[in-house]
C-alpha cells in the first residue's frame, strides 16, 4: 500500500554538507517533497518532508536515516490549533497557501487539514490571539 | 408602526417576537418587509473583533496612607497606564506596551504583552501588579506603591472605548513587493490576499444604516455584560458615499461605547497581538434594532451582494493618506473566501469572527426573549448625512501665522 508520511528531520552538525536525501531516494524507491529546509545558526539542519512510496519502502528508508542519526520526528503532532483560544475570525484562511484553512459551512468555524498544511508557519505569526502553534 | 414602549411591553409579557439579523434576512426574502415588520419586533446584531480604541478607567480605592498617583508614574503589570486624573484614577487603553517592550525595532516585532491583555486579565480575575510613583502632598503622603489587585478589589472598572462597531470598513490589500505588517494582519506581497474587518450582515450599523434606532444611550450587549452607546465615536463620518439603499460604501459611523467591567466575561474581550503593529483588543458587541417600521425591516433584508467595502492598498495608499480605492467588493464575494482584483484571485482573510459575533446577536435575542433586556430609547440622535460631519486629516502646520 502506497504511504505519505510527512517528517520533520534535524541534521547533526556533520551530516549539513551530506547529500543525505538524494543518496536516500537513489537507494529506495519513493519520492519526496521538500516542504521547507533551513540550517540553523548551530549548523545543524532542519527540514520538513514529505515521504511516498510503498509503506515498507518508507518505513525502511525513515530507518536508513535514523541509523545516520537523523532525528526523525512526525509531523503532525507539532502542529496545533488550540480551539480554547481560537476565536474562529479566519485571518488564517486567507494567508495559508495551501487552502488548509477553511470555514466550516454550517458553524462558521475555522477548521484546520492537518493533511495540507506545509508548516510555512505564516499562520502562527498571523494569528492575533495565538491560537496556533507549531513546535518542531 | 411600532414604539419602543409597545415592543417592551411584549418584551415583559413573553410575547416580543425576536431574530438575529440572520434570521431576519430570511424572513424579509421570504415574507417581504410589509409582512416582516408587522412580524418581527426585534432584530439582534453583533461584531467580533479587534477594536485599537479601547480602554478602561479604574479606582483602586485609596491605600493607607494615602497616595496621589494623578501627575505620578503608573505601571500595570508592567504596562504603562495613564495618571493625569485623580488621586487613585488610572487610564489604560488597549494599545500600550510595557516600557522595555522593543517595539518594533527587531522588525516585525512580536508585541506578545501589552494594555489589551492587562484588560483581558482583569476581566478573568487574574491579579494584576500595581507599581507606581508620586511626588507626594501633605494630603497624600505615599510616594511609592507596590500590591497586587484582582477586579474584585477595585471600586470601579469601567469599559471605555471612544471608537468602536465600524459602519464598514476597509479591504486590505498589498500592492507592493515585500511583505507588510499591518493592523489588518499579515498583507502578502503583489496582491497575496485580502483581509477584511467586519461581521458584514450581521454588523450593527449596516443593519440601521441611518441611525433610526441606534443613538446615543441604546443599551447593549458589551463583552458579556451590559453595556451602553455614550456617544458617536470618534471619527464618525456620517457622509461618505452609500448606496440606493442608504448604506455606506466607506468607512463611516463609529460608536463610543461603555460598560462595567466586573460584568464582562473573558470570551468576549480577549487581548490580541498584530506581529509588526501592536497590541489590541477583540471586542464583542451586540446591538438590538427594533423594527418600528418597514424601513427598518427592509434595511435588516439588504443582502451582503448589495453591501460593498471597499480595497484600500496598505502598500501606500493608505500609509500616505491618499484616497485612493482599488475597486470595490461586495461583502457576498468576501464571505465566499475569494475576491477578484483585475485579473487575479486572491484569498480573502477576516480579522472579524462570524462565528463569534453570531453567537453573541444569538445571546442577545435569548436575554430579550427571556425578559431579562428591555429595549432602550435613545436619549439622542447619532449624526446622520444631513449633519454634515466629515472626517478632517491632520494638516501639518510648521509655523503659526
Amino acid at each position: 500500500m502506497k504511504i505519505s508520511e510527512r517528517v520533520v528531520l534535524k541534521f547533526p552538525r556533520e551530516l549539513v554538507d551530506k547529500p543525505t536525501i538524494s543518496t536516500l531516494v537513489r537507494k529506495y524507491d519513493i519520492e519526496f517533497n521538500i516542504l521547507q529546509a533551513q540550517v540553523l545558526p548551530q549548523k545543524e539542519g532542519v527540514m520538513v518532508v514529505i515521504f511516498t512510496g510503498e509503506e515498507d519502502v518508507v518505513k525502511q528508508a525513515l530507518k536508513d536515516l535514523k541509523n545516520q542519526n537523523v532525528i526523525l520526528q512526525r509531523l503532525k503532532q507539532d502542529i496545533i490549533k488550540d480551539e480554547k483560544i481560537c476565536t474562529h475570525c479566519g485571518v488564517c484562511i486567507g494567508l495559508c497557501p495551501t487552502n488548509a484553512f477553511y470555514y466550516d459551512k454550517e458553524t462558521k468555524k475555522v477548521m484546520f487539514d492537518y493533511e495540507k498544511c506545509i508548516t510555512c508557519m505564516l499562520c502562527v505569526k498571523g494569528c492575533m490571539v495565538r491560537a496556533i502553534k507549531i513546535k518542531f | 408602526m411600532k414604539t419602543i414602549d409597545e415592543i417592551n411591553e411584549k418584551i415583559k409579557k413573553g410575547q416580543a417576537v425576536v431574530v438575529t439579523a440572520e434570521e431576519m434576512l430570511e424572513i424579509v426574502r421570504k415574507k417581504g418587509e410589509t409582512k416582516a415588520a408587522k412580524e418581527v419586533d426585534v432584530v439582534t446584531t453583533g461584531t467580533f473583533g479587534p477594536m485599537c480604541s479601547s480602554s478602561v478607567y479604574l479606582n483602586f480605592g485609596h491605600p493607607a496612607p494615602r497616595i496621589k498617583l494623578g501627575g505620578g508614574v503608573c505601571f500595570l503589570n508592567g504596562v504603562p497606564a495613564y495618571t493625569g486624573l485623580a488621586a487613585v484614577d488610572v487610564y489604560l487603553g488597549a494599545t500600550a506596551i510595557p516600557q522595555n517592550d522593543p517595539g518594533n525595532r527587531y522588525y516585525p516585532g512580536d508585541f506578545s504583552y501589552g494594555g489589551g491583555y492587562v484588560i483581558e486579565e482583569l476581566v478573568n480575575g487574574r491579579n494584576i501588579l500595581l507599581e507606581a510613583t508620586a511626588y507626594g502632598t501633605d494630603c497624600y503622603p505615599r510616594k511609592e506603591i507596590k500590591t497586587y489587585f484582582s477586579l474584585k478589589d477595585i471600586n470601579e472598572a469601567i469599559l471605555f472605548n471612544p471608537r468602536n462597531c465600524y459602519q464598514n470598513y476597509n479591504v486590505a490589500v498589498n500592492t507592493s513587493d515585500r511583505m507588510l505588517y499591518t493592523y489588518m494582519g499579515i498583507l502578502k506581497p503583489n496582491l497575496g490576499n485580502a483581509n477584511f474587518c467586519s461581521a458584514g450582515i450581521l454588523s450593527p450599523l449596516l443593519r440601521d444604516p441611518e441611525y433610526h434606532t441606534i443613538g446615543i444611550g441604546t443599551k447593549i450587549f458589551l463583552c458579556g455584560g451590559v453595556g451602553y452607546v455614550a456617544w458617536h465615536g470618534t471619527q464618525h463620518n456620517p457622509s461618505v458615499e452609500r448606496t440606493r439603499e442608504g448604506i455606506p460604501k466607506r468607512p463611516a459611523g463609529t460608536l463610543a461605547v461603555i460598560g462595567d467591567l466586573k460584568q464582562m466575561h473573558g470570551e468576549f474581550l480577549r487581548g490580541a497581538s498584530f506581529v509588526g503593529y501592536g497590541v489590541t483588543l477583540v471586542v464583542g458587541i451586540g446591538i438590538p434594532i427594533p423594527v418600528l417600521d418597514e424601513k427598518i425591516a427592509f434595511w435588516c433584508g439588504i443582502p451582503a451582494e448589495k453591501m460593498f467595502a471597499p480595497v484600500v492598498d496598505y502598500s501606500k495608499s493608505y500609509p500616505e493618506r491618499k484616497p485612493d480605492v482599488i475597486c470595490e467588493v461586495t461583502y457576498a464575494e468576501l464571505f465566499s473566501g475569494s475576491i477578484k482584483i483585475g485579473k487575479q484571485q486572491i484569498p480573502v482573510g477576516a480579522l472579524s469572527s462570524f462565528f463569534m459575533a453570531r453567537k453573541i446577536a444569538g445571546i442577545l435575542k435569548n436575554w430579550i426573549l427571556s425578559g431579562r433586556f428591555a429595549l432602550t430609547k435613545p436619549v439622542a440622535k447619532l449624526p446622520g448625512k444631513e449633519s454634515g460631519i466629515k472626517m478632517k486629516g491632520l494638516e501639518i502646520k510648521e509655523k503659526i501665522q
